[in-house]
Formats: C-alpha cells, structure tokens, sequence
C-alpha cells in the first residue's frame, strides 16, 4: 500500500494581488474570510469576481485568500473553453505566458495580461507527512483513485512545507473523471 | 504486441427515439446528417436541443442519429450544472437514470430517466478483440500520455463489433479528456 491522503477538489477560482483587489473591491478594501481551507491560513473569501473570457463570462466566482503577490485565475479546463480561453496546465505561481483574461467586481474592472491556468494536481504534505510517504518537496509522484471510476494520475507534484497539511488537489475535471470527491482517500504510488 | 487505440471525446448529446424527436420537432420532422462520426453509421443532426435541470440548463446540445431510445450523455461537470443525478452507465443501460426535460424548437419531453454519465469503453473489431484476447465486458486499463496529464484510465469496459476497419476507439466524456490534458482525438494504449 501507498501513502493515504485525502482529496480536496478545486473549484473555480481567484487569487488577487492587493493592487487588483482595491481596483475591484474599493481602495484599502480587505478580503473577508468566510471558509478555512484545507491548507493552514488559507481561506474562501466571500468576495466573488466576474471572470470575463473572449466568448462568454463565468460570474461569481470565488476569491480566495490571503493575497498574493501576483493575481491568478484557476480554472478547469472544461470552465476555460466554455469561456474562450485555451489554458496551459501549470504549477500555482508559474504565470509566465499563460493567458489573461477580465475580472469584474463590484468597483471597478482589472484587464489580466496573464494569469489564467488549469492547476497541476498536487500534494500538500507537511515535513513529517512526506517523511512518512518517502517523497520530498517538487517529487512527481502517481496517484492512485478506486470505486468505479478508479484510475491513476501520473504528473502529480508534492508540495512540502511547514504551512502544508497532507491534501491532494485536484480540479472538478479531474475529480469528476475520477468519480471522487472530497474526503475520498486515495493512494500516492512513486 | 503493443495494444493502440484512439481516443475520442465525446461532449454532451442526446440520443432521441423517432416518437420524441417528432414531440420536439414536428409531426413531419426528420433527422437531417450535417456530420458523420466513426463507426456504426451515427452522425450529428442539424437541430439541437437545450436540456433543462433543477438548477440550471444548456442550450445547443447536440442531438446524435440514428434515431434509437432516448438517452441523455453528460459529463459529471454539466450534470451538475443542472442539478442532474446522473450515474456512470453503460450505454443503453439507463433503468433509474436521471430524470431531464429536452426543450426543441415546437415542443419538450420530460424524460422521467435516461440522463447518465457515460461509463468509458473500448469499440473494437471481433478479428481485433481475437489478436487481444478479450471479448465483451472484459476490463482494461488505457493509458492516455500527454505533457502535464497522463492518466492511466481503469474499468474500461470492451464493447466488440463486427470488423469494420476501424481501429480500436475509446470513447471518454469531457472531464475525462481534460483529466488526462488531451486537446482533441489522440491515440493511447492498453496497459498492462
């Protein structure tokens, strides 16, 4: 047997810089926690966004905090075709040359050069989680998912740190394809 | 023997009997081909449907010929836009399937069943299913490589026809086919 985690999925959703906070939500505005995530610090805000693609918008779609140096946009990839946007798989901070998009708030508009990606499905484990799973931080790993939709998903990263706490993530796609949900425990297998 | 098959993405669509496409379309309506798909003769209809669900609908669903039993294929993620209950089936299988209504353009039908979530397949030749050494229903597991998604799909289930020359065809739905990073049809192989 591999190393047990829970899954978390992603749904949609928006990680603002303070500069296109305030642009959306007012000068000096702060984001408002409503839900605790997964990962320690992490939260869902009660902030909502219009997300504005090349054929359609996905409105209201949650903002989560704390801010973050750069704004990114994470959509599934089933989210950013409905709305025009071919969106590269990438690591959460990894912008470089993905595209952009609008977002719309209740104050004013940010015009996005970049930002929009479809996560790469990941691990959080904290130090000890991943001693205990034989993997380091930036490790590729596989997954393995039952029931009956069972798979494996290769390209799965970990991400090790003091401030993680043992969760998978993956996004609605990924989480439907798979028949899993939250809380569904799956395998890590290297 | 290395074991290839090409992977096709199926997005929503709606199989309909003669009986509902006349309700939707008109006493004198018929299905008219605008695109053939491979293999058994099927082919996409010039009208489209909008589905409607407790929670939400879609408009311009495909509708898929020939005509055959009512049947409604979702991805997980649109059955939920809806607010559908739709299980992971095989096709054909639809007993105790979600319930949907299908708008078109003279009438609706209230499909008390026939929404599903299509479980993922294999269509394969009998004279290929021979050389594989499986037959209906077996189970297998497909490997489909991409950069970023490589997935290894288990609970594939067999579905064998006559030779038709074409290759061994997966059908998977959209969450599938963006799970595993794919762009549009590609070819994967049997893993063993």
């Amino acid at each position: 047997m591999g190393y047990e985690v829970k899954v978390g999925i992603s749904n949609k959703h928006v990680h603002l810089s303070q500069a296109d906070l305030e642009v959306l939500f007012g000068a000096g505005h702060e984001l408002t926690p409503q839900k605790e995530l997964g990962q320690p610090g992490q939260f869902a805000a009660e902030e909502k966004v219009d997300v504005v693609g090349p054929k359609r918008t996905l409105s209201g779609v949650r903002v989560l905090g704390p801010v973050r140096p750069e704004t990114q946009v994470e959509l599934a990839m089933t989210d950013a075709r409905g709305i025009g946007i071919a969106v590269p798989v990438r690591e959460s901070g990894k912008l470089d040359g993905t595209p952009g998009c609008k977002l719309v708030g209740p104050c004013g508009e940010v015009e996005l050069e970049k930002g929009v990606i479809a996560a790469l499905r990941h691990v959080h484990l904290n130090p000890q989680q991943a001693e205990e799973a034989g993997v380091k931080d930036k490790d590729i790993v596989s997954l393995r998912v039952g029931g009956e939709r069972g798979l494996v998903f290769d390209n799965v990263l970990i991400r090790s740190g003091e401030k993680h706490e043992a969760e998978v993530h993956l996004d609605t796609d990924e989480g439907n394809a798979a028949g899993c949900g939250n809380g569904t425990i799956v395998e890590i297998i290297k | 023997m290395e074991k290839k098959v090409v992977v096709e993405i199926s997005a929503r669509h709606v199989h309909l009997s003669q009986e509902d496409y006349k309700k939707l379309f008109g006493a004198d309506a018929e299905m008219v081909a605008v695109k053939n798909l491979t293999g058994g003769g099927a082919f996409v209809d010039a009208k489209r449907v909008t589905l409607v669900g407790p929670k939400g609908e879609m408009s311009k669903v495909a509708i898929l010929g020939p005509y055959r039993p009512t049947q409604i294929e979702l991805a997980k993620t649109d059955a939920r836009k809806l607010g559908i209950d739709a299980p992971v089936r095989l096709s054909g299988d639809i007993a105790g399937s979600g319930a949907v209504k299908i708008i078109g353009e003279v009438g609706e039908v209230d499909a008390a069943e026939g929404a599903i979530v299509a479980k993922r397949h294999v269509h394969i030749g009998e004279s290929d299913a021979a050389a594989w050494g499986v037959k209906k229903n077996d189970v297998v597991m497909v490997k489909i490589t991409t950069d970023d998604r490589t997935t290894i799909y288990d609970d594939v289930i067999i579905r064998t026809n006559p030779d038709d020359g074409l290759p061994p065809l997966m059908h998977i739905d959209t969450d599938e086919g963006n799970a595993a990073g794919m762009n549009g049809t590609m070819e994967a192989v049997i893993y063993e």
